[in-house]
Formats: structure tokens, sequence, C-alpha cells
């Protein structure tokens, strides 16, 4: 948003250079489907996926080791969610969610698991994947799950029901997180490694959401699902520290993905209020709406400091437990601001589903609740003071 | 008066082009009009009289083996021929595809300076000054060279000066292509559309934007340019989603339009769209929304649906044909 | 095979562009990009690579320091190397000069084909690649919407005022395409990654060598910024706004 040529932080050449490929694929390949995906509802957009997987999209967060792009830090995987997030919050953060199914296996994983689980994601023929710890009776509070993996010969049996899971039934591979001993809360929780298609593994219909379609959620059943000892993810009672580790990074991600939806919100309503003429002159001239124009200048710029400063911080090895929470609560309300005032200032249009704002003031409302609410952030950043 | 050699254009059947008139007409302006026209061996000689009617006060048939199955070449060769028997103060060609492909390659044979895409032509003192329009009609540049003689695409349908009638002289030269000929291997009449206007240089056009919502309803473009006898156009969007094949697409990538009505249809009138045509003489635009930027080159804005205007226009435009 | 791009970078079409009211060049201090036509003249080039190992696809372009950023994508989209030719004297130069620089450029590469799009969204005048053509008396196929490149020949078709024709040329030879002609892909993560090991090669004219002498020159003599058109009349349909406009169209002689 600065309008000289320093950057918030020295880009490299190819950073710069993954800036504009994703700003482009933004431009031409997930702006102009947003509508229509939204529109289908509950039908992934594939196809968007299998082209961003031509180019590396859908891979460069995964070490080079394993076939990934090797751009395993946060920072870079920021400006990438930014851009592709400007596009269409809903698509940009579909064709990246591989990303949130390595980070598990990244922390709790093998070699040998690494090797098998992360390789599968990459190249152009890239596999779907899921990441299951919502229950029916425990969203914010992950320690407790009931879902029960229980001891048997050469492995485990998997019994309980996830939901609001993203990719269910799409996804070939999945996370699990169940309880080995459910007399623990987060010493409890272990995290398992399954290939769709298992037996006992079924699914339910899409769930009608408010915004984000293109990540179609389903609930996921266990009955009986046996998993062999070698793909569980770490050791017994590992699972939560796999998820905290998780979060860290999964927030500061989607805090640049709320500040690229607020980006959007923000370059749409100034276009508009520059060329649309009421009372005999350009709205932007009202102060009322300039000011709030404003207002979501000044919340995008700090959003987007704080999410880059959060990443760096993560990049460098720090704990930013309390960091990262204030980066997605800052960003995911500035995205629900901005949106909220991109259709404020289109007024009738922006109401209208002839113009995208109202589209993505449904979609940013995910980012103030998925990976933690909004009032858990509160609860993170205050148990960090 | 100063020797001006145009290269005049022909067409598959081998009559002249339609450009042949606004190239002698430019022609006229700087000094005195000699056509060189490349023919296949002994053809050639019904399009003296023609040109003598266009303007040209002299006449050079080049004759040239592989006249309409050679691109350039033929007319490479007849250009430079000319140019040595002539000593021209300045080259004319068209600015179409075949026509700066020549100038280009003559003016770096000849050592001379070219000035393309030129929309007018003019003298001061012994100086040849070429108008350009650039960046989409936006401004207005004047240039000369430096070193002679002067090469000078013309836009076409740009000049519409009319070189005076002449008697011409004519005389016939022999040339051959040279080596870096390419051959045309066969031809293709469109088959759809034939009877409208080509796009580039007419003086009607008829645009449709996304705003027409489907390809379905792009007929309405259509319908409108027949009642119209113009060509078709469409905006980038409209092309992009399907709705019209490319070589309609008006704008800074696709086809630049000056012609003296440009009637646009659901386009929003971007940058680039404008570029294309925003030096048309009438500009009217109908669009849904009131803040599309293309009413702001409009001469006449209609803010409504397309799909209503437009058939009212087309039984309005009717009844006055009627009575 | 070795094939040759020409690439130039150019102001965002999607900005407004403006020209520079003392020298009438191309005000270039905003954000430049590689013209979309030279992406897709390269998109030419590299599906022939891609069909067949061996070929060899150089960008070859004539421009200031920031034109690396655009080499970089032409690296990074799969050309396999880029060469250019930097020099303040060739600030503000006109196409004969640009064709002359390029075109000696392109013969110290000794390549079979040299690809080049029809015309740049910022000049326009389209003559460049004809220009090089002859300075390296070379045949060319130009303004091209569909290409069959082949070891011996080039085929291509291009539309005509009334309908298309298909050519051919022997090779080596220059075409030139036109946006019909090749959907350019994006660059990739990896193409990224491996363009920061590939050769970028700069050069000055006097590096270049001999350039042809008696390269006609052009010179601007004056630019004006066209008048803004004067606001037209508007209205909002009620019904009527068909007639209204068809008594418009009459009452200016327009039809």
């Amino acid at each position: 948003m600065a309008k000289n040529n320093v950057e918030y932080w020295p880009l490299s050449d190819e950073q710069r250079a993954i800036v504009d490929l994703c700003k482009d694929f933004a431009t031409n390949e997930i702006r102009p489907r947003g509508r229509e995906v939204d529109e289908a509802d509950t039908v992934p957009p594939v196809d968007i996926f299998r082209k961003a997987a031509e180019i590396g999209i859908t891979d460069f967060m995964l070490p080079e080791e394993y076939g990934g792009g090797g751009y395993t830090d946060v920072f870079t995987q920021c400006l990438v969610q930014e851009q592709l997030c400007w596009g269409d919050p809903g698509i940009g953060n579909f064709i990246c969610a591989n990303g949130f199914f390595a980070d598990p296996v990244l922390a709790l994983g093998s070699e040998l698991q690494k090797k098998r689980w992360l390789s599968s994601l990459t190249g152009p023929d890239a596999l779907f994947t899921s990441l299951a710890t919502t229950e029916p009776g425990s969203g914010s509070d992950s320690a407790s799950i009931v879902t029960r993996a229980d001891k048997v010969p050469g492995g485990y049996s998997i019994n309980g029901q996830k939901s609001w899971i993203s990719n269910a039934g799409l996804a070939d591979q999945y996370v699990v997180f169940a309880k080995t001993d459910p007399s623990e809360r987060s010493k409890g929780v272990t995290a398992f490694l399954l290939k769709k298609g298992t037996p006992g593994m079924s699914f339910g219909e899409p769930m009608k959401k408010m915004g984000q379609r293109a990540i179609v959620c389903r609930e996921i059943f266990f009955d009986n699902v046996f998993v062999p000892e070698e793909d569980r993810l770490g050791d017994e009672g590992q699972g939560f520290y796999g998820l905290m580790k998780t979060f860290d990074v999964s927030r500061v991600v989607l805090a640049a993905a709320a500040t690229g939806a607020a980006r959007a919100a923000y370059e749409y309503a100034l276009e508009y209020a520059r060329t649309r003429t009421q009372f005999g002159k350009p709205i932007i001239e009202h102060q009322a709406v300039a000011f709030r124009l404003a207002d979501m200048a000044t919340r995008i710029e700090s959003s987007w400091l704080m999410t880059l400063h959060a990443a760096r911080q993560l990049d460098a090895g720090e704990d930013v437990n309390g960091l990262a929470a204030m980066a997605k609560l800052q960003a995911s309300e500035t995205a629900m601001f901005c949106t909220w005032a991109a259709v404020q200032t289109l007024g009738g249009w922006g109401y209208s589903r002839e113009y995208p704002v109202e589209q993505w003031m449904r979609d940013v409302k995910l980012e103030e609740i998925e990976e933690g609410t909004s009032d858990i952030m509160r609860l993170v950043i205050s148990r960090n003071l | 008066m100063k020797n001006v050699l145009t290269l005049i254009e022909t067409t598959d059947t081998s009559e002249l082009g339609n450009t042949t008139a606004g190239l002698l007409g430019a022609a006229s302006r700087i000094g005195n009009p000699v056509a060189v026209v490349a023919v296949a061996p002994g053809h050639g000689s019904a399009l003296v009289g023609q040109l003598g009617a266009l303007g040209a006060t002299h006449v050079i048939l080049a004759e040239c083996e592989g006249t309409g199955s050679l691109l350039v070449a033929p007319e490479l060769e007849a250009l430079s021929a000319a140019a040595r028997q002539v000593d021209p103060v300045a080259v004319i060609a068209a600015n179409s595809v075949a026509g700066r492909d020549v100038a280009a390659r003559f003016a770096v044979r000849a050592g001379a300076g070219l000035l393309a895409d030129v929309v007018a032509v003019d003298t001061d003192g012994d100086a040849i000054v070429a108008t350009h329009s650039v960046l989409g009609g936006d401004y207005t540049v004047k240039a000369t060279i430096t070193s002679g003689p002067a090469v000078i695409t013309v836009r076409q349908g740009a000049i519409k000066d009319i070189a005076p009638a002449a008697t011409p002289t004519s005389a016939t030269v022999i040339v051959t292509p040279g080596s870096t000929a390419a051959t045309i291997l066969s031809t293709t009449l469109e088959t759809t559309g034939s009877n409208r206007p080509e796009l580039r240089g007419a003086t009607r056009v008829v645009a449709g934007g996304r705003g027409l919502g489907s390809a379905e309803n792009f007929i309405l473009v259509d319908e409108l340019a027949d009642k119209l006898g113009a060509a078709v156009g469409a905006s980038r969007a409209a092309v992009d989603a399907g709705y019209v094949e490319q070589g309609a697409q008006v704008g800074q990538t696709g086809v630049s339009v000056s012609p003296d009505l440009y009637i646009a249809l659901g386009i929003s009138g971007a940058i680039q769209h404008r570029a294309g045509m925003q030096t048309a003489k009438t500009i009217v635009a109908i669009n849904s929304d009131a803040s599309a930027p293309i009413f702001d080159v409009a001469d006449f804005g209609v803010v409504g649906d397309v799909l209503t205007v437009v058939p009212q226009l087309i039984s309005a435009l009717g009844a006055q044909s009627d009575s | 095979m070795k094939i040759a791009v020409l690439v130039k970078q150019v102001p965002d079409t999607g900005e407004q562009r403006t020209l520079d009211p003392i020298t009438g060049l191309v005000d270039r201090r905003g954000e430049n990009v590689l013209d979309e036509i030279n992406e897709r003249a390269l998109e030419v080039a590299l599906r022939y690579k891609d069909a067949n190992k061996g070929t060899e696809v150089v960008v070859v372009s004539m421009g200031p320091d920031t034109l690396t950023k655009g080499l970089r994508k032409a690296l990074s989209m799969g050309a396999d190397a880029a060469l250019q030719v930097l020099d303040d004297a060739l600030a503000g130069a006109d196409a004969g000069r640009t064709a002359a620089v390029l075109a000696c450029a392109v013969r110290s590469l000794a390549v079979d084909v040299v690809v080049a799009g029809n015309e740049s969204t910022d000049g326009r005048s389209g003559v460049v690649p004809a220009m090089v053509a002859e300075h390296l008396s070379l045949p060319l196929l130009s303004a091209l919407d569909a290409v069959e490149l082949s070891e011996v020949e080039v085929l291509g078709q291009r539309s005509t005022a009334t309908g298309s024709l298909r050519a051919s040329v022997p090779l080596p030879a220059v075409i030139s395409v036109t946006e019909r002609s090749a959907e350019a892909r994006f660059p990739s993560f990896k193409g990224i990654m491996t363009a920061k090991r590939k050769v970028l090669t700069v050069m000055s004219v006097a590096q270049l060598g001999q350039l042809p002498g008696n390269t006609g020159q052009t010179s601007i003599l004056s630019t004006l910024r066209s008048p803004a058109r004067p606001a037209g009349r508007r209205i909002v349909d009620e019904g009527n706004a068909g007639h209204e406009l068809a008594q418009f169209l009459r009452s200016g002689s327009l039809i």
C-alpha cells in the first residue's frame, strides 16, 4: 500500500518474482472464478488447484527433499497467501491447503512418514489433504475431543465423529486427532495418518456455509477404523503439541490471507469511490466516504506489518504464540471491517451479487472463527502477557 | 515537384486495394504522386487508368514472378526498382501487415527514416512532417526524418484526402523476387459475416462487452451492426468470455479503430479498451452501470439495460427506413 | 535448434500511460512489465522446446537496467538464457536504431529462428521484426495467429481482410506472432529458482561490434496531449431510450 519503492521488508529477487507470479495467478485464474465458485455452493474448484499445482503454488511450502518448492519459511508463505486471497479468499485458501496438512507431519513425523505422506503432495498431480480436529462437541477446546483411538494388535482402532472438516471426502490423505488416553486432556491426544478408503471411514453431506465455499466441509465418521502402528504421527500423547505448533504457523498464514482479502475490498472500494459520482462529485470527495477509506487503509497497513513481523519471528525460531494470535486477531477483524466498509461504500451495488464485495464479506467472517475464534485469540494473547 | 512514391496494394483478385485513394491522397499532400504496383508478368495495364483517376501522375508496373503467391518480396523489389527510377523524397505505403513489412525492409535497405502508422502528412518547408496518434489517441506526436527518403506507412482509413485525377504516364519494369520470400500455400475466405465491413478502417463500429451476459445475447451486436452497415467489435472481456472471436477485439491489444460512429454495448470502458476507440468521431454507450468509465468518453450515453434498449433502437431505426 | 525471442518491457497497459512532453518518448518511470505479446512469442518458442529436447531459447532485448526483472521472468518461464543490450546511448532509440541493435545482437547468437511479437503495446508501429529480418537478410513471416515450427521451415497462418492465409518459409527465418498465437504460461516456482542460475548477458553497443551504418533516423518535432472529449449527453432509460438514441443518430446524420 505504501506508495514508494521501499518494501516492508527487503525481498529477494526470487520473492519478488513469486509475488508477481501469485499476483498474475490471482488476477487471471482466481478472481474471475470467485463468483461462480460461490454460487456453486459445494463444488470445490479442483481445476484451479490443478493449474496451481502445475506451476508449484500447491507445494512451494514443502521441503525440497520431498519434492516441494523449498520455501518453508512462513514469511514467503505469507507473501503468497496474501496475493492469492486477494483474488478470492476461499479459493486462495483452498489451493494452499496442503500446507496445513504438512505442518503436523513435519512437526511430529518420522523421516519415513514425511517421505511417504508429503512426496505425494508435490508436483502437478498433488493429492488433496485434510486435517481433522474439530468435533460436534469440541471446537475451540480441542483438548476435549472424544474420538478415541484404542490400542489393538498391530495398531489402533478409531471410533468417533469429526465435523467441519475442510476437504473431507475430497482429500486422499488425512491427519486425524484422537484420544489414546481418554482420562487425560491435552496429554491424551495423538495424531494419526489415514488414507481415504480406509474401511470404516465415511463422510457426511457437504455442510452449507456462509462463505469460502471453495473449501467444502463435511463430517467424518469413524467406525472401528484400523490404523497400523506405523501411521501414528509422533508418540502417543504428542498430538496436542503438534496441533499447537500447527496453530502458530497457520494463524500467521491466515492473517496474511485475511490481509489480502482486506486489501481486495479496499482497492475495490477505492476505485469505486473515485469513479462513482453523486451530488456532482466523485463520492471519495465526500468526507464520510474518504474517512472510511482512510480507516481501511490504516488497518490494512497495521495488519500486514504485524503479520510479516510475526512471520519473521517464527522463521527466526522465536516463540510467537501470542504474536501469532495478535496478527490473526488484527488481520481477521480488519478483513471483516474492510469488507463491511466496501459494501457500505458501494451502497446498493455493494449489497448486490453483481459485485464481489458482499461475497468477500461473507468469506472473511471465517477468519474470525477458524484456527481459533477471536475470543480464543484474546485468550491466547492474554495468557502470553 | 518532387516525386512521392506510393506503394499500391492489390487484392487477391488483382484489383486495386481499398487503401489506394487514401495513399495517393496522402502522397499528393507532399509532392507528385507516383504509383508503383507489383503485378504478375503481363498483367496490370488496366490499373494505370484507375490509378490516374485516383491521382497518380505516373504509374510503374513492376512485373514480378510470384506476385500474389509470395509475401513481401515482389512488392519490396518493385518498390526498390521504382525508387531507383524516380528518386522519391518520400515513400508511402499502407500500414497493413504487408505494407509495413515492405516499408520496414525498404527503409533498412535505403538507409531511410521510417515513420510508421501515420494519421496525417504535411510539409514544412523542405521537411516532411508526419502526425502520429499515440497511446490510444491520448497524444498527437509530430515527427520527421533526419535522413531520406522518408518512408511512411499510413494508418488505414486515417487520411481522407483525395488527389486530383490525372492522366498518368506509365512504365513497366521487370523485377525478380529476392531469396527472402515467404510462400503463400493457401488462402481461405471467411464464410461468416463476410459482407460486413472489415473492423480496421470501418466507418461505423458496433461493439459488445461482457455486459451482454452471454454469447446468445451478443447476437444483438450483430443485428445492430447489420442494421447500420457497421463492423462488429468487442471488448477483451467479451472475447475472453467466448462471446465472439478474438479478431473482433478492440483496444490496446487488438484492433485500433477511428470510425465516425462507435457504439459500445455493455462495455465498461477500461483504459485498455478506450485506447483502441477513443479517437472515434462520435461515441455512443449503453451500459447498466452509471459509473462505467465508458460514459466519460461518450457523446451520447444511455444508462440502461442493453437487452431492452438495443431491440428498441433496432426497431426505431427500422421504422425510420420504412418511412 | 536455437531460437531467439525478441522481448521488451512496456508500461503496464492497466495504468494511465503518458508521454514526456519534451522528448515525446513514452514515460517509463512507472511499473514496467514484459510486453504481453512478447510472452506469447516466448510461449511459441517454449512449446517447441517442450516437444523437442535440445532446443535452446534465448531472449534478446534492449533496454535500461530495470529490464532485468522482465528478463528474469522470461528465464523463469523457461528460456535458457538472456541477452540484454544496455547502453545509455540507446535511450530514446527509434525503431530503425532499435532494429539495427537487435539484429546485431541476434547475429552474434547464430540462431535458426527469431520470434517476435507483431507489435508492442506501447509503440505499436510493428516494424521492428521486418527491419531485423532485413538486416539479417532473412525471410520474414509476420503477424501469425498460428505457428508450426519444424527443423527446416515455419508454417504459419495469418488473418487477412477477407479471411486467412497459410504460408511457409524455410529456416533460418524471422517470424512475428499475434495475440491469437499462444496463451503464455505462468512462470513456476521451480522456474523462479532455476532462473537464478541461468545466464543473463549484458552487452554495450561497443561490445556488440559494428552496427550497420546509415540506419535512418527519425526525430520528434512536437508532442501534444489530446484535449479531453467534451462531456456528452447522458440519459437514464425510462422505457424510451432506444427511440431517443435513434433520434440522436438521425439528427447527427450518423446513419
